[in-house]
């Protein structure tokens, strides 16, 4: 799901930076200020969980693979401006250490996996909670990861229609290879994560859990 | 009147030599680009461009890489070739592979080792590094921060 370097025009990139870099600095004001002191501990083991998470690729049949992100659990326990924030750190680190996303692609990827994405769960999750805690949750977690599919086969898409050179792949046959191992795969694990840890955070009581 | 015929047709045939191929074998003449993931798995079968340093609008070969990942092309001349690997799930490369020019061997000489570049090789260490380094940073930020904070509010909480 990460973009790399290359597949994006600066059309797309530069807009996607300047909406993602204001927002992450608002967000860090929030997130990381004096206020949510309590919470940094928390809040910085479920972004080091979610760097991790992010590294484990599940092979697809196909040749590719898919991973999960684990920002759901940090929008519905911190709201999705932390998320955001949170996995804007994340995508830098991992676009300099392990060239997983492009630098370029960062304002692109950040908004799909860290606002959209998130988002979307955090939405599901407040209107079905009242159903059932469980399935609100895997919800949360599972449409988080068609949203943010979605947006980064939007930009895609939208890159092919600008410059077909720079992304050459119809966008019908890059909405199948990404969506089919996200509907079947990513998004049903995800889902489980955001079950399994949410019950385990809560269980845990830890302290700054409750103060955002 | 038939040995002109003859002749005539010998003539004529000589022609269709043009339309064999022929072929050409030369070792160490070719650039190997391996495409993989983070974790070392290939990006196999996957379309990719090549764009010689002359012409960066037209692409020089395309095809798709191997299953183990591996695209290979030959470049007319030194310079920075641009790479492309391309998955549809929006994975893959984009960098700048340098073509030097082939070190011409003695004849009769064993062939030398083709240079590795690095980013050429297998993952290796750098794959369980990366990520403790990662770790690393992101426990540093939020450990600042909130020692930071705290010494900021005075006394530490028990």
């Amino acid at each position: 799901m990460h973009l790399p370097d290359g597949f994006l025009s600066p059309q797309l990139s530069l807009p996607a930076l300047a909406v993602a870099v204001p927002l992450a600095a608002w967000g860090a004001r929030r997130t990381f200020g004096r206020e949510a002191a309590e919470s940094l501990p928390v809040l910085g083991t479920l972004t080091a969980l979610a760097f991790v998470i992010q590294t484990i690729m599940i092979p697809v049949p196909g040749g590719t693979s898919t991973h999960l992100t684990g920002v759901t659990l940090l929008a519905l326990l911190f709201g999705p401006l932390a998320a955001f924030t949170c996995e804007a750190l994340v995508l830098l680190l991992q676009a300099l250490f392990f060239g997983a996303g492009g630098v370029t692609a960062l304002g692109v990827n950040a908004l799909a996996m860290g606002l959209l994405g998130p988002l979307a769960g955090w939405l599901a999750w407040r209107v079905l909670r009242r159903l059932s805690e469980r399935l609100a949750l895997f919800a949360a977690g599972w449409l988080s990861t068609q949203v943010a599919t979605l947006a980064v086969v939007g930009a895609l898409a939208l890159q092919h229609r600008l410059d077909p050179l720079i992304f050459p792949v119809e966008p019908a046959v890059t909405l199948a290879a990404m969506l089919a191992p996200s509907l079947a795969l990513a998004g049903v694990v995800e889902g489980l994560y955001t079950v399994f840890a949410h019950a385990l955070v809560r269980r845990a009581n830890l302290r700054g859990v409750e103060a955002c | 009147m038939r040995l002109l015929l003859l002749v005539a047709a010998a003539l004529l045939s000589r022609p269709a030599l043009a339309h064999e191929t022929l072929h050409q074998v030369v070792h160490g003449k070719a650039v190997a680009v391996r495409a993989y993931e983070s974790d070392g798995d290939p990006l196999a079968l996957a379309p990719f461009e090549v764009y010689s340093p002359t012409a960066p609008k037209l692409a020089w070969v395309t095809g798709r890489t191997d299953r183990d990942g591996w695209l290979a092309f030959v470049p007319s001349g030194p310079g920075r070739w641009r790479v492309r690997v391309i998955e549809a799930a929006g994975h893959g490369l984009d960098v700048e592979v340098d073509a030097a020019p082939p070190a011409v061997a003695a004849a009769g000489a064993p062939a030398a080792a083709p240079p590795v570049v690095p980013g050429d090789g297998a993952p290796g260490a750098a794959y369980l590094l990366r990520p403790l380094l990662g770790l690393g940073v992101i426990g540093l930020v939020f450990a600042a921060l909130f020692l930071a904070w705290r010494k900021k509010d005075g006394a530490p909480r028990p």
